[in-house]
């Protein structure tokens, strides 16, 4: 299929890379990672103003009704801005499990904040024994009074360090991999008997290790059916695949033109490195890896927005894709800057650094080549 | 008509044309280039129903289908193993002189490479000039109403099969070299040409060279002006600006190998296709095809819209030689010693006795030697990746 974006869509697209450009500097973004905040409550707002938090919640919960395509193109601009706010984490998996599935009182309670941008979320699926497997849950959800009772721990709570409500998966029956028995639970981040343990991920964004020892919550905090919360979180999990896939297509692009820009200005043995011919094709190659890349995602958001049948399988090929072409096209980024891409203060290794990131999240190609496979 | 009433208005004639040795010469291809007869037969039988030259304008001789109809016929022929039709008159000589060719020129030639009366090869790269191509220096020096050529040609396909060649001669040493450049028609029953082939690697004489010792050539042969060969080469470059399609071919190869993989024993002695390596570097391909699948589209979709894919055109042939590459790997793994007997015999479409190799791997082998060559013909990888560096990035 090819891809006409709409009036509204080339808007939004144009616009939030006008905002970026001119408002989202690097070294802005450099200050929030040397601070101890996860993000820029500044920069929070002014995605909120700008409509951006709200674009993709249907219209009668406040939101734009975009889809997919939306999606994606946020999160190409967030890519190619290395822009580290968790709009991910609390529109993208938060945001959208809660409008999907919670109760009225959750939705009341979070939705509208979540959207105007006064709250943040976190979901807390992973666990130490098994960062694979969405369905490797052992923290346990014990009915207690007219509610449950969680105990257990999460790893690499993305946000979680600054979440007002964090989503935790919990086993309300079956056994430790299992699919079936699985709950989802909306938990305010300040409830009894939550500990965490907060710290800063190499790419700079704010994380914690959660550890739940009795935390009650009521019966209303069940987002989705009790038992039946796996196939729910697999598909807000599968819209951040893309989310991360489309952010590495942004980053790659970055990376490309600033690799591009570099060795046309780096001169060395009387001229401009960019004449050798190694070099010269390395950055085709580069470019090569980018639009497939591209390619992918378009069409990957285009079947998500329309239901396609493959959509599943699109989504392996696509991360398993950009896994690889990433890797390559950061390494040779680096490659090409020489020394100076190894240091703290360019722009290039943060991409570098990112991108890593991506690589591992959601299911790294390994995984997903198996996944296409089946 | 919609796209579903067309397709299947291509499948019945398909059906019905593609007769059974057709179809087994479509098979049995291992190169660019199906069986030659075979070849002709389908050709013939394709003008017959005035679906020879679906790309030319309709008045001399096109189908007028829009460009998905075209998409549409080329997928359901390949999907059928109709044998490919030769390039060299269809999608070559014809857009050019359609482009810069007298009336005259236009009026003899055309009719004749519809009905297949004429085949044509194609006389550029020498020895010499290869990549670099504007370094040719074959000659052709004005003598009264005539022009006397010297030299060689190479790599002509198909050059043994041919009765007609065009040629980028040199008409002038002045200037750059392109500026010297002149493109002509030449017949090969002409004195003083001589047709010598080359055995490939393969063991099939696909490639030949062609020498030119004195060889007159009519003055009116000459297409477009003097010392303007170059633009005229050139123009089918922007004529084919959507690049050669290869997702067809590359799915057609997947189920192939598939099957291959569900026949034969790999690892603990279950078939490859429950290998997890297998498996692995399958699906790794595969991702990348369908990449290039989506890459395609993006591509027909800008044409569509009236847009120049330009730099996406560029990579689909790097990246489309290459994944056919590696799944000519994949498949010769698949079939282990079983792809090295070499029958050439068993290839041609008239064979009638029993294949040594099995007949889901009997063709892989040879695919995978003649296929080396893609990367290296129609503008080399290394010459792609050069012009998407110097056009694409602006380096």
């Amino acid at each position: 299929m090819y891809i006409e974006f709409s009036e509204e869509q080339n808007m939004l697209r144009d616009s939030a890379d006008k905002y970026l450009r001119e408002n989202y500097s690097f070294d802005g973004r450099q200050v929030t990672v040397k601070s101890t905040d996860s993000f820029n409550k500044e920069q929070w707002q002014s995605f909120a103003d700008l409509g951006w938090l709200a674009m993709t919640f249907k219209e009668e919960d406040g939101g734009f009704g975009g889809g997919a395509l939306e999606t994606m193109l946020l999160c190409e601009l967030f890519g190619k801005y290395l822009v580290l706010e968790p709009y991910l984490e609390t529109v993208v998996l938060v945001g959208s499990l809660i409008e999907a599935s919670a109760s009225e009182e959750i939705k009341k309670q979070y939705l509208a904040a979540l959207i105007s941008g006064d709250i943040q979320g976190a979901l807390a699926y992973l666990e130490p024994s098994n960062v694979t497997s969405a369905a490797h849950v052992e923290t346990l959800a014990v009915p207690s009074d007219s509610g449950y009772s969680l105990s257990g721990k999460k790893t690499v709570v993305l946000n979680g360090a600054a979440a007002d409500v964090i989503l935790v998966t919990a086993r309300t029956s079956a056994s430790t991999d299992e699919d079936d028995g699985i709950s989802l639970f909306a938990v305010p981040a300040d409830a009894a008997g939550i500990s965490m343990r907060k710290y800063k991920t190499y790419d700079g964004r704010g994380a914690c290790e959660l550890t739940l020892d009795q935390v009650f919550v009521g019966a209303e905090t069940l987002v989705g059916p009790v038992n039946k919360a796996l196939p729910l979180l697999n598909k807000a999990i599968q819209r951040a695949t893309l989310g991360v896939s489309a952010e590495a297509v942004g980053a790659m692009e970055a990376l490309l033109n600033a690799t591009v820009e570099y060795t046309t200005q780096r001169k060395q043995f009387g001229q401009a490195i960019s004449s050798f011919q190694v070099l010269r094709h390395r950055m085709a190659d580069m470019f090569i890896e980018v639009e497939l890349c591209r390619s992918l995602l378009m069409a990957t958001a285009w079947k998500m927005d329309n239901s396609a049948a493959d959509t599943d399988k699109c989504v392996s090929a696509l991360k398993a894709k950009i896994g690889k072409s990433a890797s390559f096209v950061a390494n040779n980024a680096i490659q090409l800057h020489g020394g100076i891409g190894m240091t703290d203060e360019l722009s290039v290794g943060h991409y570098f650094k990112r991108l890593a990131a991506i690589g591992v999240l959601f299911g790294s190609s390994d995984y997903h080549l198996a996944q296409y496979s089946e | 008509m919609s796209e579903t009433k067309f397709r299947e208005q291509v499948r019945i004639f398909i059906q019905e044309a593609l007769t059974p040795d057709l179809k087994r010469a479509g098979e049995l291809t291992t190169s660019v280039f199906s069986d030659f007869e075979a070849t002709m037969r389908w050709h013939r039988k394709l003008h017959k129903q005035g679906w020879v030259a679906a790309d030319w304008p309709q008045e001399y001789g096109g189908t007028g289908w829009t460009l998905g109809q075209r998409y549409i016929f080329q997928e359901e022929c390949k999907l059928a193993n109709a044998p490919s039709l030769l390039p060299m008159g269809i999608q070559m000589l014809g857009p050019m002189l359609i482009r810069y060719g007298t009336e005259q020129q236009k009026n003899y030639y055309l009719p004749r490479i519809l009905s297949g009366e004429d085949v044509w090869c194609q006389g550029y790269s020498e020895p010499g000039a290869g990549s670099d191509l504007a370094a040719l220096s074959t000659s052709a020096v004005r003598d009264a109403d005539d022009y006397v050529i010297n030299g060689s040609k190479i790599w002509t396909s198909y050059a043994q099969h041919s009765n007609k060649i065009f040629c980028l001669v040199r008409t002038s040493k002045e200037g750059r070299p392109q500026a010297g450049i002149s493109f002509i028609l030449i017949d090969m029953n002409s004195p003083g040409l001589v047709v010598e082939p080359i055995v490939g690697l393969d063991g099939c004489v696909e490639q030949c060279e062609v020498f030119f010792d004195n060889v007159r050539v009519p003055a009116s042969n000459l297409v477009g002006e003097e010392n303007q060969g170059w633009e005229v080469a050139k123009y089918l470059l922007e004529f084919e600006r959507g690049g050669h399609n290869f997702t067809i071919d590359h799915k057609k190869q997947m189920a192939k190998i598939l099957n291959q993989a569900s026949i034969e024993n790999g690892v603990n002695d279950q078939a490859w296709i429950k290998d997890p390596v297998f498996k692995t570097k399958f699906a790794s391909v595969a991702v990348d095809a369908l990449a290039l699948e989506f890459t395609e589209l993006r591509i027909k979709g800008a044409l569509d819209a009236g847009g120049n894919p330009g730099a996406l055109s560029s990579l689909t042939k790097i990246v489309g030689t290459e994944i056919g590459q590696r799944l000519n790997a994949l498949s010769l793994e698949v079939m282990g010693v079983q792809a090295m007997p070499q029958q050439l015999d068993a290839l041609s479409p008239e064979y009638t006795g029993e294949p040594i190799a099995p007949t889901h791997g009997l063709t892989t082998m040879a695919e995978y030697i003649n296929n080396r060559a893609a990367t290296i013909y129609g503008g080399s990888a290394e010459i792609q990746r050069e012009i998407i560096a110097k056009r694409v990035l602006g380096l």
